[in-house]
Formats: structure tokens, C-alpha cells, sequence
């Protein structure tokens, strides 16, 4: 935890009394370890490159200033994933509000959003991913799109988004229902009913 | 479909039982570690026995399908090094010492608050306005010096002014003491123990108006009661004893 710039060529910050976190040499190799993880779930719930990038760094600025509060006994990405939620709700207000990103029943207005295509490939390498997940989300209510990102858009159990995000198993579940059923209905009127040959 | 529901009465909204509303949650909660072991057993029940339920669930399945391709979607941003650098920049920004710095921005930022701002302005007002009311007063003063000095010597040093004084012993012999107090309204002469006393800056007034032949007068011959040959000798007693003397103050020639 001595050289948190050894690839950018710049003077050393003062890094002295920061603990170092699992068996890292510098914050830098902490940073490069785990900035995709917190990259990955700002883009997500944001769906914007440049507001990404900007949490993110706000995110290890944070992670650096508070490191000493880190419980050791709990997973590092935990941790990381509950600064990346805080500073991406704070964010998200403004982005919300620029955006007019209100919650609208009017779910048909937004499934013409959804591109025809649906081979995934193809969408990746277009970059449309993060444009459906924004068009998908948009109709969710704040919770509800954290709870959705983080359970079902990363992949993380119920426990650790109750940790991450603080509220109760069952306003973490209710939260879930609703935004999967919002989700789903989209994506079955979209794509579903067109190919359906259940 | 589940024989169940047959009754009208409990069938809900989409023709579907009311009871297929609680199935309908769990359908949503469909992933594990979200609904108990005894509620999937319940669920998967329910499904083999309500159509509408196993279409919906089915539905669902292939919408996940589409949710599962948007998990396995790993964003990564498009130059990491630069935003790891970011990062660090903005990390050595904040991590600085900025006592200094940091001082002289809180103050000057101070002022971009109104409150701040107007308390401010009321200050340098009042400051303003104390400062020119004392320069007002010390010319003022200032003024009021040059004019005691251009006017003369103090109040107190008046008590020195020149007068002459004369003394007659006829004078002193003839007249009886209750006459020879101050002649009022003639000039401003007074008689004290057989000696005159005039100011100075009246001797030139006094000789111009005034001959020897009114001195009589002057000094109230008739109240005197003496002839004109005794005036004469107190005239010359007078004009022989003259002397410049300064009131209240020393004597001089």
C-alpha cells in the first residue's frame, strides 16, 4: 500500500496508514482488480458511459478515504457494490431527473424502444445492451431497479443485496416480484408473443 | 386446469383463479434461495394443474432468457489504464493538504451566499460611514484651533492687557472717598485711591475727544467741588505720574 501510481508515472500520494485489502501492494492493484466489478453495476443502473466512469472514480475515492471502516471478516465486493449503490442512487436523482426518467404505466411507449433484433451477438457488438437494460428499467421505481441490477443484472444472492442495499428480505423480494413482473411483461409483449410456440 | 377453481366465484381478474394470485408471486420469485423449498413444491403443484399459470410460467422462462444474456453481459469501460489514473488523480486531489488553500477558498466562498454577502456589505457601509463621521469632526476641529489662533492670545491672558495709570494726591486729599468711585458713562476710566486707570487702546480715543477743559467733567469736578486752579494741579499730578501698567499682569514702562 506504498505506490498507488507506479503505472501513471505521477508523484506518490500520501498513502501511508491506509490497510491494505486482500494482499493487494498498492491501492493501484486494488483499483485495476476491482474497478470492472464496480464499473459493471454503475453502467448497469445508470446506462450511461460518462456517468460510469465518473461514479466509478468517485466510488474509489470513497473506497479510499473510509478503507479503515472495510469489516475484513465480510467479502470485499460487498463493500464495493454497497458504495457503488449509494453513489449510483445519488447520481441516479439528477441523471433521473435530466432524463425524465419518471415511472410510467405506459409500458407500450416504451417497448418501441426495444430493437427487432434479438440475436444477442448482434446487439453486443452494437453496444445496444445497455440501451435495452435503460429501456427495460425505465418504468421501475428507484428500489426496484437497484434491487433488479443488483439480483438479477449481477447475479448476486438475496443475502448480499439485503446487505448491500439495507433493506429487509421481504421489502428486498416484494421489490424483486415487481420489477421482474414490469420487466418480463415487457419483454414477453415485445418478443414472446411475436415468436410464441409455447 | 385446477378442478379447484371451478366455482365462478373465486375465479379473479384474465379468468384465472383468485388463488393463483399467490402462485403468481412466487412465479416472479422463481430463482434460489427466494421462496422456501415447501413453496416451489406448491408452485410446481399449482403449475401442473392451472393452464394459465404453466403458459405465464413458460412465458417467463423465455423472457429470462433475455434477462440471462443481459447477466452474462460484463461492461468493461473502453480505456481501463485511464480510468484507473483517473482515479488515482482524483484520489492525490482530494488526499492533499489544503489548509492554506482550502482557508482562502472557504472564505471567499463564503461570500457567494447572499446572507454573507449582505452582512458583509452592511459592515464596510458602517465602517464607511464611522470613518467619515470622525474626519467631519477633526477638521471641524481642526477649523475651530485655526481660529483660536488667528484670534489672539487666551481668555486668560487678557487679564494682562495695557492700561495707563495716573496718580493725584490733591485728588486723593480733596475729594471725599465716596466720590472718587468709577465715573460711569463718561469714559471708561476708573479712580481707585487717588489713581486713574484707563486702557490703553482708549488713550488715543480719549485724546482726541477729549481737552483739558473736560477732564474736569471727566473726572466730576462738580461732584468734587473743587475750583479750577486745583483741577489744573491735579491735571499736571496726573500727567507727570502716567505709566503703563498691564492688568493683572507685570508692570512694564
Amino acid at each position: 500500500m506504498n505506490d498507488v501510481s507506479r503505472s501513471t508515472g505521477e508523484p506518490k500520494p500520501g498513502v501511508s496508514g491506509a490497510p491494505s485489502v486482500g494482499g493487494f501492494d498498492s491501492f493501484e492493484d486494488l483499483v485495476q482488480a476491482y474497478q470492472p466489478y464496480a464499473y459493471s453495476l454503475a453502467l448497469k443502473f445508470l446506462c450511461d458511459e460518462d456517468e460510469a466512469m465518473d461514479a466509478v472514480q468517485e466510488v474509489f475515492v470513497r473506497v479510499w478515504k473510509h478503507l479503515d471502516r472495510y469489516d475484513r471478516n465480510k467479502k470485499f465486493t460487498t463493500w464495493l457494490y454497497t458504495i457503488v449503490s449509494n453513489v449510483c442512487v445519488d447520481r441516479f436523482r439528477s441523471l433521473s431527473r435530466a432524463r425524465s426518467l419518471f415511472r410510467s404505466d405506459e409500458g407500450n411507449r416504451f417497448l418501441e424502444d426495444l430493437p427487432d433484433e434479438t440475436d444477442w451477438a448482434t446487439l453486443h457488438a452494437r453496444g445496444q445492451l445497455v440501451e435495452i437494460i435503460n429501456v427495460l428499467a425505465r418504468g421501475l421505481s428507484k428500489k426496484q431497479r437497484l434491487v433488479f441490477t443488483l439480483r438479477d443484472l449481477q447475479d448476486l444472492s438475496v443475502d448480499e443485496v439485503v446487505e448491500i442495499t439495507g433493506l429487509s428480505v421481504g421489502s428486498v423480494k416484494t421489490n424483486l416480484h415487481y420489477a421482474r413482473a414490469w420487466i418480463r411483461n415487457m419483454l414477453i409483449r415485445r418478443y414472446g408473443v411475436k415468436g410464441e410456440d409455447l | 386446469m385446477d378442478t379447484k377453481h371451478a366455482d365462478p366465484s373465486v375465479w379473479g381478474k384474465g379468468g384465472r383463479p383468485m388463488s393463483c394470485k399467490r402462485f403468481q408471486r412466487l412465479l416472479h420469485l422463481n430463482q434460489p434461495g427466494e421462496i422456501s423449498q415447501r413453496e416451489a413444491e406448491e408452485l410446481r403443484q399449482h403449475l401442473r394443474q392451472c393452464e394459465p399459470c404453466s403458459l405465464e410460467y413458460r412465458r417467463i422462462q423465455r423472457a429470462d432468457g433475455f434477462i440471462d444474456e443481459l447477466r452474462s453481459f460484463a461492461p468493461t469501460p473502453r480505456d481501463p489504464n485511464q480510468l484507473t489514473a483517473g482515479i488515482l488523480r482524483r484520489i492525490r486531489t482530494e488526499s492533499a493538504p489544503r489548509y492554506t488553500i482550502g482557508l482562502v477558498d472557504r472564505i471567499l466562498g463564503a461570500f457567494l451566499q447572499p446572507s454573507v454577502r449582505f452582512a458583509a456589505l452592511a459592515v464596510i457601509l458602517i465602517l464607511v460611514s464611522t470613518f467619515m463621521i470622525q474626519l467631519v469632526g477633526v477638521l471641524g476641529s481642526v477649523s475651530a484651533l485655526e481660529v483660536k489662533l488667528a484670534s489672539g492670545p487666551p481668555a486668560s491672558r487678557v487679564a494682562a492687557e495695557p492700561v495707563y495709570t495716573a496718580q493725584s494726591t490733591t485728588l486723593q486729599k480733596s475729594a471725599r472717598p465716596e466720590d472718587l468711585r468709577s465715573l460711569p458713562g463718561v469714559i471708561p476710566v476708573t479712580v481707585e485711591s487717588g489713581r486713574f486707570t484707563v486702557p490703553a487702546k482708549d488713550v488715543e480715543s480719549i485724546l482726541s475727544h477729549y481737552t483739558i477743559e473736560s477732564v474736569a467733567s471727566m473726572v466730576g469736578a462738580s461732584a468734587l467741588r473743587v475750583d479750577r486752579t486745583t483741577i489744573e494741579k491735579i491735571i499736571h499730578e496726573l500727567r507727570s505720574t502716567v505709566t503703563l501698567t498691564f492688568r493683572g499682569g507685570r508692570e512694564g514702562a
